[in-house]
């Protein structure tokens, strides 16, 4: 127990540690508090611009922040907290476009339009804005909590009972399973994972000659993980954006109407006692949702919506009805999409397994910098030594901590005054995107292979958006391809060239029955719901 | 293109694909196979993996050719940016179409010949100005040479992006060009002396 406070207590005072390596007028500065403030608040702007999300940000950040702090594990707490700021301000900027302008920022406020739009139009637009900050604070916050108290004892499980065989086929179920939830067919989903997956193997292996690389020398080094993520997540969205703008027309914002006289932002208390249980299921939902790898704030928001508007209608409350302008509706929302965010970490740092895209360039950030490698393992404890890898998870969880502080302190005041940001146009900011994320890969590679391969990889991007196969199981995919390999080569071997590796053991074989069952029940729920 | 039909040619192709990769590209691309004998130990060999990968998209491609026809839903993944507003939903979630093949050759085409521009603006005045004695590659990281491919590049990159969403030319795009180019060298270059813009790396 001992050797976890210590544990704990290095994690804090490291994020609250002067570094003399960055002076202001002489004076050393708490670099990683300022970083996750600096994120946090870009995050804010990035989620209130139509257009741009978070992890278009954390790409464009990962080089710039690298070049700053180095490739040592004292760089690893600033990046990860302007990352993590960036992951929750962009939560928080998202409502606001979709209050003000019918327009969502981000993905996961679709909802937050359908109540906050009209209360905006009531000329109650400060008071949505208000209802959607409380909400996503709340939500945010319990979602971190429950990170806190479930990741170390998830991952000291995985690591007490799951040996080889049994860590292979975990990372198959999580694959199969990210496969089947992840977009409208699972077998869409697993072709997304069999490319994620073949192409993390070119320019690999364990013979000297690579393997996979038609004879080419610019394959023999395989593809960088930044190519292919950034090439399939930021480049294939911004060449579909680009056609789908090119195929509407520009078309302009509506303005809303804003009556300051009655609108001046504040909640009431009956008003919150009114919308708090609605936060508090939406942020269970969002949180269950959220520990599930690849289950996005897009569903949680959906279901954490239908499920408030189900009990209204049912309970026959008074007041405004959902899709009318009720503040319960964006309460629901805007808790649910929220607390997504600190538990999408369960699975990232309890099992090593990218939950969703910001957790990818997480992790992205951890593979560039090295001395961290989210998994079961940097929750090991030794007797007597202290776990570097251990201390910069409750860093993170520190990080985490302080943005929420920030969210509650700051974030409210900091996202009404981003109104502005959506009179930028889509259509100057996504070619503009596409030279920012070409540029960033170049200045992490410097090599314009690179850059081709992630335009090709943009490419295989939005075919597959135009396919309707989601990029996001190829993503996750090409990311634990590697890992996977190695699992099994070790499992193999543990096993004594048992070719049935994989179901060597009753946990094991119960992981690959679960992965066939999922595979299973998702085409036949599929079936039934399109019958 | 119809969902139906869609689906069908994805399915075919996952498993052309597959037996491609099975039959031709694992065999003749990978030295060892599923299995290798190393120091009397059977060990996994670099064609297992491949293997595996290959047979998912063997199985995916035969569970989407059994897929019932259906109408397409809103896909529930987090898309990276954002997703359409309801007005938007229609156009933002169609399918495949023969005009999309034209959209990508117009893009690939425009973002090569700015990646053209961008890795040979700056030899190619340097040639006209300086004459064949003078190397490119000496001048890489002294102003003003290092900015004049990244400039030239990405302001044609991006204007001719903004023009073709928009269907027209305005000086406003050159102007966004300008800005963002000049942005990007703020952000990239001006505070770090050990990063290269684009091209400085290959040349």
């Amino acid at each position: 127990m001992g050797d976890w406070f210590e544990h704990v207590s290095m994690g804090v005072l490291a994020v609250f540690k002067f570094s003399p390596d960055f002076l202001l007028f002489g004076l050393e500065l708490p670099i990683t508090l300022l970083m996750v403030t600096g994120g946090f608040l870009v995050g804010i702007v990035v989620g209130s611009t139509p257009g741009l999300a978070g992890p278009m940000a954390m790409a464009v950040a990962l080089p710039i922040l690298i070049s700053i702090f180095g490739y040592h594990k004292e760089a690893l707490l600033p990046v990860f907290g302007f990352l993590i700021g960036i992951m929750k301000g962009a939560t928080v900027g998202g409502a606001v476009p979709a209050i003000l302008f019918n327009t969502p920022g981000t993905p996961d406020a679709f909802m937050t339009t359908l109540d906050g739009y009209p209360m905006a139009q009531r000329g109650e637009a400060k008071k949505a804005l208000k209802i959607a900050h409380v909400s996503s604070a709340s939500g945010d916050t319990f979602s971190d909590i429950v990170l806190i108290l479930c990741a170390p004892f998830l991952a000291i499980l995985v690591e007490r009972y799951l040996d080889f065989p049994e860590k292979a086929a975990l990372l198959l179920l999580s694959l199969t399973f990210i496969a089947a939830v992840i977009g409208n067919s699972a077998g869409k989903g697993l072709i997304a994972v069999g490319l994620g997956l073949l192409a993390a193997f070119v320019g690999t292996g364990e013979d000297f000659s690579p393997r996979l690389t038609f004879g080419s020398e610019a394959l023999a080094q395989g593809f960088s993980v930044g190519a292919a993520v950034l090439g399939v997540l930021i480049v294939g969205e911004v060449f579909k954006s680009m056609q789908d703008l090119r195929d509407e027309g520009i078309q302009r914002q509506a303005a809303t109407r804003n009556n300051t006289q009655t609108d001046q932002g504040t909640m009431s208390w009956s008003l919150f006692r009114k919308i708090s249980p609605y936060i508090a299921r939406s942020a269970i939902i969002g949180t269950t949702i959220g520990a599930l790898p690849g289950v996005g704030s897009t569903l949680a928001a959906t279901l954490g919506y239908s499920t408030a508007k189900k009990i209204h209608q049912k309970k026959g409350q008074a007041g405004v009805a959902f899709g009318y302008g009720a503040p319960e509706g964006i309460a629901a929302t805007e808790a649910a999409n929220s607390s997504v965010s600190g538990a999408n970490l369960i699975p990232v740092l309890s099992l090593g397994i990218p939950g969703n895209a910001a957790a990818v360039f997480l992790i992205l950030a951890a593979d560039s910098i090295g001395g961290f490698n989210p998994g079961p393992s940097v929750f090991r404890l030794s007797q007597g030594t202290i776990n570097p890898e251990l201390v910069v998870v409750f860093g993170i969880f520190t990080i985490m901590m302080i943005a929420n502080v920030l969210n509650w302190l700051i974030g409210g005041k900091f996202m009404r005054a981003m109104g502005v940001m959506t009179k930028v146009p889509k259509h100057y900011l996504l070619p503009s995107i596409l030279l920012l994320t070409l540029t960033a890969i170049y200045i992490q590679e410097t090599r314009l292979t690179a850059v081709w391969f992630t335009l090709g990889f943009g490419l295989l991007g939005y075919l597959m958006r135009r396919t309707g196969i989601s990029p996001l199981p190829f993503v996750i995919a090409f990311i634990l391809g590697g890992r996977l390999e190695e699992t099994s080569r070790q499992a193999f071997s543990a096993t004594g060239s048992d070719p049935l590796f994989l179901f060597s053991s009753m946990t094991s074989s119960g992981l690959m029955l679960a992965a066939i069952a999922v595979l299973v029940a998702s085409m036949w729920s599929r079936r039934n719901t399109n019958a | 293109m119809p969902l139906a039909n869609l689906n069908r040619w994805l399915g075919v192709f996952a498993l052309l694909f597959c037996g491609a990769t099975l039959f031709l590209w694992i065999p003749f691309d990978v030295d060892t196979g599923m299995v290798e004998k190393v120091r009397r130990q059977i060990r996994l060999g670099d064609a297992f993996a491949p293997t595996i990968a290959a047979l998912l998209i063997r199985l995916g491609g035969l569970l989407v050719l059994l897929q019932r026809p259906t109408k397409p839903l809103p896909d529930k993944s987090e898309a990276p940016l954002r997703s359409p507003d309801s007005s938007q939903l229609a156009t933002a979630n169609r399918l495949l179409q023969p005009k999309d093949l034209a959209f990508s050759l117009y893009i690939i085409l425009l973002v090569t010949i700015a990646l053209m521009l961008m890795r040979y603006a700056g030899p190619m005045l340097l040639l006209l100005l300086e004459g064949p004695d003078m190397q490119y590659r000496l001048l890489r990281d002294t102003a003003p040479w290092k900015y004049i491919g990244f400039v030239v590049g990405g302001m044609f990159m991006v204007t001719s992006l903004i023009a073709f969403s928009e269907k027209r030319l305005r000086f406003s795009h050159f102007l966004t060009a300008v800005f963002v180019v000049l942005l990007l060298i703020a952000v990239y270059d001006l505070p770090f002396d050990d990063l290269l813009l684009p091209p400085n790396g290959d040349v």
